[in-house]
């Protein structure tokens, strides 16, 4: 509660306290979360980076209101989560694009359910085409397109409702090593035009580095918050002088540390 | 060129008409050996089909067996969807029905039109559901599998664009199971016309399977196979018909 009433401070966009997620079995309780705590701040962007199996996924799916915490509550722009809503939108790893849909009416989808017009649609659908430099895609079909171009067309579906918050499941990790740092350059320029709060699981040091405002480590068995780091770089960031900054190299190489340990101890 | 545009054409074609030729020629071959009048060979009973097909007998015998397998395949489609669709996407349906159909699903259909006669009479009703549950097991039990399998982000995305869950069944699980449905249609109507010419031979009113005992009756045996051998033919008809629906609705999940 005291993250709602910290005096002059804005209220978080999204706040974790005390959140859990058990699976009762028939001989011991697994659990794959356990009271995890976290603010985040508008406009915030924030990995949670961790081990395969410490339950990130989990806690993202939570957040976006898809499977249920057994402890602890979420609240999003201060209302508590009881489900998914529009104000949390989702990229997954697979983009999970409707492939009886043409790119557009998959963008389309989420601006008709929130009962814009089809006129406006349009416009709104072009736009975000070339946002995500995919014009002239619009009539593909998903099954067309590559898995780098899906996932743009993922965001674009994503953004184009304008959501408060985003949540991406490891929207890079199914991708190769090139259309990966294409599309993280993409996302980055899209955080400094558009100052989304991003929600952002990634197993990858670099990847949550070069990104974030913040890394939120979880350690496996339980889930639990390992630590917090903030990154401190400023933005708009470019690859190449990132590369060579000393910040950024610390931050790499303490993360990458901390990340041998958890498996070492695994 | 064993990829040109042509022979991919003509190649199928080719294969079709080849194996169309040596069954033909197998079938006269061994009615010449055999030499009896309850096996005629293809060279009476084509030219047969041909004349029969210049009667309105006939036309009036097909017109009653596709209009009931219509009626039969429409009620079989809507029921075996919406069942289907509530078999898969909710566990208490599932557990209520599943051992309902898994004992239903072996029973001859057929062998229970005597029953359903003494419950509607001998008319197309009886007929009409004998077909109908007939052809809609398959499509339940595809359309089940299917609806069950849908991956579960695609249900989260649109939700998470404010769909409600009938809007996810309608516009979500619904289409992605299109495949599925679409292969348990081809199975169910062809299941339902077989049962279809049992029934009526059963029930003797009208329809191909009633000239079918008609001629059986009055021993015209060549009129039999010349019957039969345009059943063949109309299965191999309504399942080109089936196709092309189904691959213009699915086409988005063979090009992956």
């Amino acid at each position: 509660m005291n993250t709602l009433s910290t005096g002059n401070r804005l209220a978080p966009a999204l706040s974790l306290a005390g959140v859990g997620k058990h699976f009762p079995g028939p001989a011991n309780t697994f659990v794959a979360l356990d009271d995890v705590s976290l603010d985040v701040a508008e406009g915030e962007f924030v990995s949670i980076l961790g081990p395969s199996g410490c339950g990130k996924s989990t806690l993202l799916y939570m957040i976006g209101g898809f499977i249920p915490v057994t402890a602890g509550a979420i609240l999003a722009g201060g209302a508590p989560v009881h489900g998914p809503g529009r104000d949390r939108g989702v990229v997954f790893q697979d983009a999970a694009l409707f492939p009886w849909l043409t790119v557009r009416a998959n963008i389309a989808y989420g601006l008709l359910e929130g009962g814009m017009s089809r006129k406006e649609a349009a416009l709104a659908i072009d736009e975000m085409l070339s946002l995500v430099h995919l014009d002239g895609f619009a009539d593909f079909y998903p099954g067309q397109l590559s898995g780098g171009m899906r996932q743009r067309v993922a965001i674009a579906r994503t953004l184009a409702y304008d959501p408060s918050i985003l949540l991406m499941d490891e929207p890079f990790g199914a991708l190769d090593a090139y259309t990966r740092s294409v599309l993280q350059d993409e996302l980055l320029r899209i955080h400094d035009c558009r100052r989304k709060t991003v929600i952002f699981v990634t197993h990858s040091v670099d990847e949550a580095v070069y990104l974030s405002d913040r890394v939120v480590v979880l350690d496996r068995s339980p889930g639990r918050v390992h630590s917090d780091v903030p990154i401190g770089l400023p933005r708009p960031r470019n690859r190449q002088d990132l590369l060579r900054d000393q910040t950024y190299q610390e931050h790499v190489i303490a993360l990458g540390n901390t990340m041998m340990e958890m498996h070492a101890n695994a | 060129m064993p990829d040109s545009p042509l022979s991919r054409v003509y190649e199928p074609a080719f294969h079709y008409l080849l194996a169309t030729v040596s069954l033909l020629a197998i079938w006269q071959a061994v009615a010449g050996l055999v030499q009896a009048d309850y096996l005629p060979g293809p060279l009476e009973v084509v030219p047969r089909l041909l004349e029969v097909l210049g009667t309105k007998e006939l036309w009036l015998a097909l017109a009653a067996s596709l209009r009931r397998l219509a009626i039969s395949f429409f009620f079989a489609l809507a029921g075996g969807i919406a069942l289907g669709l509530a078999i898969g996407r909710s566990a208490v349906v599932r557990g209520l029905v599943e051992p309902l159909l898994a004992l239903s699903y072996p029973i001859p259909k057929a062998a229970i039109l005597p029953i359903v006669m003494l419950w509607f009479g001998a008319g197309d009703i009886s007929q009409i559901f004998v077909i109908a549950t007939t052809a809609t097991l398959p499509i339940i039990y595809h359309t089940a599998d299917g609806s069950r399998r849908v991956n579960e982000r695609l249900t989260w995305a649109a939700a998470s664009m404010g769909s409600s869950p009938a809007t996810c069944l309608w516009r979500i699980v619904l289409p992605a199971t299109l495949p599925e449905i679409a292969a348990g249609s081809r199975t169910g109507i062809m299941m339902g016309l077989i049962v279809m010419v049992t029934a009526e031979m059963i029930a003797r009113t009208d329809g191909v399977g009633s000239l079918l005992f008609v001629h059986f009756d009055m021993g015209q045996n060549v009129d039999m196979y010349a019957l039969i051998l345009l059943l063949g033919v109309v299965g191999l008809l309504l399942d080109r018909l089936l196709a092309w629906p189904s691959r213009r609705l699915t086409h988005w999940a063979i090009e992956r």
